[in-house]
C-alpha cells in the first residue's frame, strides 16, 4: 500500500475526452477502463485492404454517443490480428492498430482493437496497458486530463 | 492589512486542503485480495474502473422468502478451494443489458468488503463469473473517493 506516499503518476478521471490524430477523429469520450488489458474501438462496417503488401483496414466511427449522423471514415495499418475475450466471455477475433492518442496535453502511441460493436455507449475503451506507465484512475472523478473541444463545427465545413 | 491576512489564510487552507486529499488517497493494483462478508475469508478481486458496480461469482444459488421479504443464499469459492455461504436479504432484482443485446435478471445485495485497512457496504450483484479468472470484480461505487487505481501493479497489499 503506497498510503502517505504521492504517486508520480498522473491522475485520470474514468471518463476523459481524447482525440486521435492520425485517425482524424478529434473528439471521443473514452471509458478509462483496468479491467480491460487491451484498448477496444467500437467501429462498423470494418474492412480489410491491402496497400503495396501492407494489410490495412479501413473502418467507420460515430465518435459522438449522442449523435449518429456524425461519421467519421478512418484507415489504419493492421498490426497484428489477436483473440480477444469480451465481458461477456465471448471470444472473437480483432484487427490491431497502433496509433498516437492525445488527452489533455499528453500525446503517446497505443495499440487498439477493432470491434464491430456500434451499441455500446462508450466507443472507446482504454485498457490496462495503455494506462500502465503513465496514469493511475481515480474513479471518483471524471475528465480531470482533458476537456472537450467543440471541433466537430469545424469538420463539418 | 485585513485584505492581506484573509488572503494569507485562504492560500494556507487550500493548501492544507490539498495536502489532505493527496494522502487520503490510496493507491491499489488492478488485482488485490479482499476480504468479504465481516470474515477472515480471502478473495482475489479485478479493481474494474470501467464497471460502476461490483459483482461476485454466486454458485448454488437459492432465493427464498422470509418474514415476506426476499432473501438469497449462495456460495463463493476462492482461488484455495475455500467454499463459503452467504445469506443475505435481496435488495433489488435488476435487469442487465447484455453486449450481444441479450438481458440477464441479476440480484443485488449488500455486502462487506475490506481493501486494504479500508472497510465499506457495497451492492453487489450475484452473476455467473464462472469463465472469469476472478471470481470478485469491484467497481467504481467502492472504489471512489478512496482508492487509485495503478493498473501496472498487482496485489500490492498482500504482496501474493
Amino acid at each position: 500500500m503506497t498510503k502517505n506516499k504521492i504517486s508520480d503518476k498522473a491522475i485520470i478521471g474514468w471518463r476523459e475526452w481524447c482525440s486521435f490524430p492520425e485517425l482524424g477523429i478529434d473528439n471521443i469520450k473514452a471509458k478509462i477502463d483496468t479491467g480491460a488489458r487491451t484498448s477496444a474501438l467500437h467501429a462498423f462496417n470494418i474492412e480489410e485492404f491491402n496497400i503495396d503488401g501492407q494489410k490495412m483496414v479501413r473502418f467507420k466511427i460515430h465518435p459522438l454517443q449522442k449523435d449518429n449522423d456524425f461519421i467519421v471514415i478512418c484507415e489504419a495499418a493492421v498490426i497484428d490480428t489477436r483473440e480477444v475475450t469480451d465481458s461477456g466471455g465471448h471470444c472473437e477475433k480483432r484487427f490491431v492498430i497502433e496509433t498516437p492518442i492525445t488527452i489533455g496535453n499528453q500525446t503517446f502511441s497505443i495499440e487498439a482493437t477493432l470491434t464491430d460493436r456500434d451499441t455500446m455507449k462508450f466507443r472507446m475503451l482504454l485498457g490496462r496497458t495503455a494506462l500502465e506507465s503513465n496514469f493511475v484512475v481515480d474513479s471518483s472523478k471524471s475528465y480531470v486530463l482533458s476537456k472537450k473541444l467543440n471541433s466537430k463545427k469545424g469538420i463539418e465545413k | 492589512m485585513l485584505l492581506k491576512q484573509f488572503i494569507f489564510i485562504v492560500f494556507v487552507s487550500l493548501g492544507l486542503s490539498g495536502q489532505v486529499t493527496a494522502t487520503d488517497l490510496i493507491t491499489v493494483g488492478w488485482l488485490e485480495e479482499v476480504q468479504v462478508d465481516n470474515s477472515e475469508y480471502w478473495l482475489k478481486a479485478k479493481l474494474d474502473t470501467g464497471a460502476d458496480n461490483s459483482s461476485i461469482n454466486a454458485e448454488e444459488v437459492t432465493e427464498f422468502l422470509k418474514d415476506g421479504k426476499s432473501w438469497v443464499k449462495f456460495s463463493i469459492q476462492n482461488a484455495w478451494n475455500k467454499k463459503h455461504i452467504i445469506i443475505k436479504p435481496v435488495l433489488k432484482t435488476s435487469r442487465i443489458k447484455m453486449k450481444n443485446g441479450g438481458v440477464q435478471k441479476r440480484l443485488v445485495i449488500e455486502l462487506k468488503v475490506r481493501l486494504g485497512s479500508i472497510s465499506k457496504q457495497v451492492k453487489m450483484n450475484l452473476v455467473d463469473r464462472s469463465h472469469f479468472k476472478y471470481q470478485l470484480l469491484i467497481g467504481r461505487s467502492f472504489l471512489r473517493p478512496d482508492f487509485l487505481v495503478d493498473s501496472s501493479k498487482t496485489f500490492t497489499l498482500t504482496g501474493r
